[in-house]
């Protein structure tokens, strides 16, 4: 089911996640995300999905054992430098 | 690690961990103790596996504490004295902590690898270094809005695995 903005409910679930974990989240922006969730179960359903799929996120990270640090160090740059911290 | 670069790592690291646990738990409270929990872990860590990248060692530690506390395991016996995060707050939404089942986390795992790796970088960094999209942003050196797009997509292609079949 497709709203007017022509989102379907997953969708419209993966802006407002996405949306709601950005700073800064105004009030404004709190109202208008329960206002959209409150308004079809499915939108709450929708999001809730996102919400458990990101905490299993954890889960899949240490099945991987390390790989997310393998990444860090080789796929971007460390940029321990720059944080004013020292690696040794 | 020696206990003065500890000391120094928590000055410029404690907050931003805290704030990540905090994202993470929604307590923060238990945010507080599991960011002792990984120091105290980093104290006791072999020198050789800090040194290579430290914040990202820091990271690992508090990803493992997190996916511990959120299976609800028993912790090694003896490494801190009381565990105040095992008493589960009643506020902690349960519905949302549920544990997806072995095949949608086999799918979820898939559509990760799947990703192109600039929104796979993104997503990671934003997972597991609890870095905020700006600061993405400004280490990529790409803007704001092109994180956010790249964070949708990338939830967007793991929620559509995960509905397949």
């Amino acid at each position: 089911m497709r709203n007017k903005d022509g989102l379907s409910a997953e969708e419209a679930a993966v802006a407002w996640f996405v949306r709601l974990r950005g700073e800064p989240v105004t009030d404004g922006d709190r109202a208008a995300f329960e206002a959209w969730r409150k308004i079809d179960p499915a939108h709450a359903d929708a999001y809730r999905v996102m919400e458990r799929l990101w905490t299993a996120l954890d889960q899949i990270d240490r099945r991987l054992g390390g790989r997310n640090e393998a990444e860090s160090t080789r796929g971007f740059s460390p940029d321990w430098s720059a944080t004013g911290g020292a690696a040794s | 690690m020696q206990d003065g670069d500890v000391r120094r790592f928590y000055f410029e690291h404690a907050q931003e961990l805290r704030r990540y646990l905090t994202r993470r738990l929604d307590c923060a409270q238990t945010a507080a103790d599991l960011t002792q929990e990984v120091f105290v872990r980093l104290l006791r860590s072999e020198p050789a596996s800090v040194v290579e990248n430290p914040r990202a060692y820091l990271y690992r530690i508090a990803s493992n504490l997190l996916a511990d506390h959120f299976r609800g395991l028993k912790q090694q016996p003896g490494l801190v004295g009381t565990r105040s995060w095992e008493a589960v707050p009643d506020e902690a939404p349960s519905p949302e902590r549920a544990i997806l089942t072995r095949e949608e986390l086999r799918r979820l795992e898939r559509a990760i690898d799947e990703l192109p790796p600039r929104q796979r970088e993104v997503i990671l960094l934003h997972k597991f270094e609890g870095l905020s999209y700006s600061a993405i942003a400004a280490r990529l050196g790409i803007s704001k809005n092109t994180v956010m797009v790249h964070m949708m997509r990338a939830l967007a292609h793991c929620r559509h695995r995960l509905a397949q079949d």
